[in-house]
């Protein structure tokens, strides 16, 4: 365990560029064959890492997001996202990862995940949606990225590139112990920094179209996930390119290879759910739960 | 009577600000009288034609040209005043808007949001953590409330992604040589 943990670290050992590297110093023959070690266990380390560990790297990332940004102080819009987030979680292949889903105070359209199952949007993105079927897709999007670790896959290629740089400082780090705590700490800063910097556009693809499919599953118009894009270029259009929605890919190239997967292979679902009457309470402020007023039958 | 005021509702929480939505078509399209493929052909739409945007309904998109309005998919629109309208090179450019280096990472140059540098000198927050976790719930309670928004669960076969490869983002990739293409 504590052999994967390390070969993990060294995808947070070395984020920013200060951390420049002494390559004619550490390009021994000795040290080469380490690197290449090390490279291969990292390359290792997403599909071994227990899913306590992904939890728990996950938990120490959303802390991190949580503390740079709090959550939006809404109860009845923090329970009612987890209600949305966790029906679409359930047609994954992992309905049981610990799902939460959060809104957290942010003016910026964007929305993150981390390993083992939190996921946040910011208010300015929940404030641009017009639907439930949209909230889906948006959330099916980042539902995507965590069942299939995309961030641990990023920390992992993160650590195969960068094994050179960091063998100085892992070195140190091995004679020091290493306490596991500390290790799960610099693991959660490392996957909360991939979170806001951004997936591979690959990845992000991949979240768009099995992001629809989850949708779809969960009864919903899959073709929200598209409205979503028009929103979001829309609103990078508007605002001269200045808060774009940074994490993600240009929403043109996006529906281009939701085109290209999807197409129409979705349209047999496209008369899923658009519209519900517990987004539009949310949304007016009306902040009684929904589950509270199941008795009378609904009407018609 | 409930239904009636939602529907009244809706519209001003659709848009918001931003009514008049409009957008060009990237290839030539037909416009039909229904959001069905088998509708009536009401015209034809070049690529590149500039559409007013009415309404969307499940893949499809009713929108206006020229004094016509008409029925076409969602995908063979992209929204905005599209600088450049011809298909090829607005696929070029995106790919090339969305990579930075050779990385194929995403662009996160100009951001006002959370950012690296903020999240650095953010301390973890876990009384946050806590109180987000207070709010989340059970598969068994999701689906029951899922199931009083009138949703149900569907099955739905996962599907590959196809038009995305080379990340190099020289903007050859062109969805419409894709086999799957039928459009």
């Amino acid at each position: 365990m504590n052999k994967i943990l390390l070969s993990l670290m060294l995808a947070s050992g070395c984020m920013s560029s200060a951390c420049a590297l002494d390559l004619g110093k550490l390009l021994t023959t000795e040290n080469i064959n380490k690197a290449a070690d090390f490279a291969k266990n990292a390359a290792d380390a997403a599909k071994d890492i227990s899913p306590e560990a992904e939890v728990a790297i996950g938990d120490e990332a959303a802390a991190k997001l949580l503390g740079a940004k709090p959550l939006v102080n809404n109860p009845a819009l923090q329970r009612y996202v987890n209600q949305v987030g966790v029906w679409v979680a359930s047609q994954s292949e992992k309905p049981n990862l610990p799902w939460r889903f959060a809104v957290i105070e942010d003016p910026t359209v964007n929305s993150f995940a981390t390993p083992g199952g939190n996921i946040l949007i910011t208010k300015g993105l929940w404030d641009r949606l017009s639907s439930e079927a949209e909230l889906a897709a948006v959330l099916g999007h980042e539902i995507t990225h965590v069942v299939k670790q995309h961030h641990l896959r990023a920390m992992k290629s993160e650590a195969s590139r960068k094994a050179l740089g960091n063998l100085a400082d892992l070195a140190v780090s091995a004679k020091g112990g290493g306490d596991k705590r500390q290790l799960i700490g610099n693991l959660g800063k490392g996957a909360s920094e991939i979170a806001v910097r951004g997936l591979d556009k690959g990845d992000e693809y991949d979240a768009d179209v099995y992001g629809m499919v989850l949708t779809a599953r969960a009864g919903y118009n899959p073709y929200a996930m598209v409205t979503v894009l028009q929103m979001l270029e829309r609103f990078n259009s508007n605002s001269g390119g200045l808060e774009v929605f940074n994490t993600h890919s240009d929403p043109r190239a996006r529906q281009d290879v939701i085109e290209a997967s999807v197409g129409d292979k979705l349209e047999p679902y496209a008369g899923g759910v658009e519209q519900t009457s517990r987004f539009t309470a949310i949304k007016r402020g009306n902040t009684k739960p929904a589950a509270v007023t199941p008795k009378k039958p609904v009407k018609r | 009577m409930k239904i009636p005021f939602m529907a009244a509702l809706l519209p001003a929480l659709l848009t918001g600000a931003a009514l008049a939505e409009s957008g060009s078509v990237i290839r030539n399209t037909e416009l039909r009288q229904k959001p069905f493929s088998d509708a009536a052909v009401v015209a034809t739409v070049s690529s590149g034609t500039q559409v007013e945007i009415l309404s969307r309904q499940g893949a499809w998109m009713n929108v206006s040209s020229n004094g016509q309005a008409g029925w076409v998919k969602m995908l063979s629109v992209r929204v905005g005043n599209g600088s450049s309208a011809d298909a090829g090179s607005v696929i070029g450019q995106g790919v090339k808007v969305a990579t930075t280096g050779s990385s194929g990472k995403t662009v996160t140059t100009g951001v006002k949001g959370l950012s690296e540098e903020e999240l650095s000198h953010s301390q973890p927050d876990y009384g946050e953590l806590e109180r987000m976790k207070g709010f989340s719930t059970t598969p068994a309670d999701a689906g029951k409330q899922a199931n009083l928004a009138r949703l149900t669960a569907v099955q739905v076969p996962e599907i590959a992604v196809s038009g995305s490869s080379g990340s190099s983002g020289n903007g050859s990739q062109n969805p419409s040589s894709n086999p799957q293409m039928r459009r």
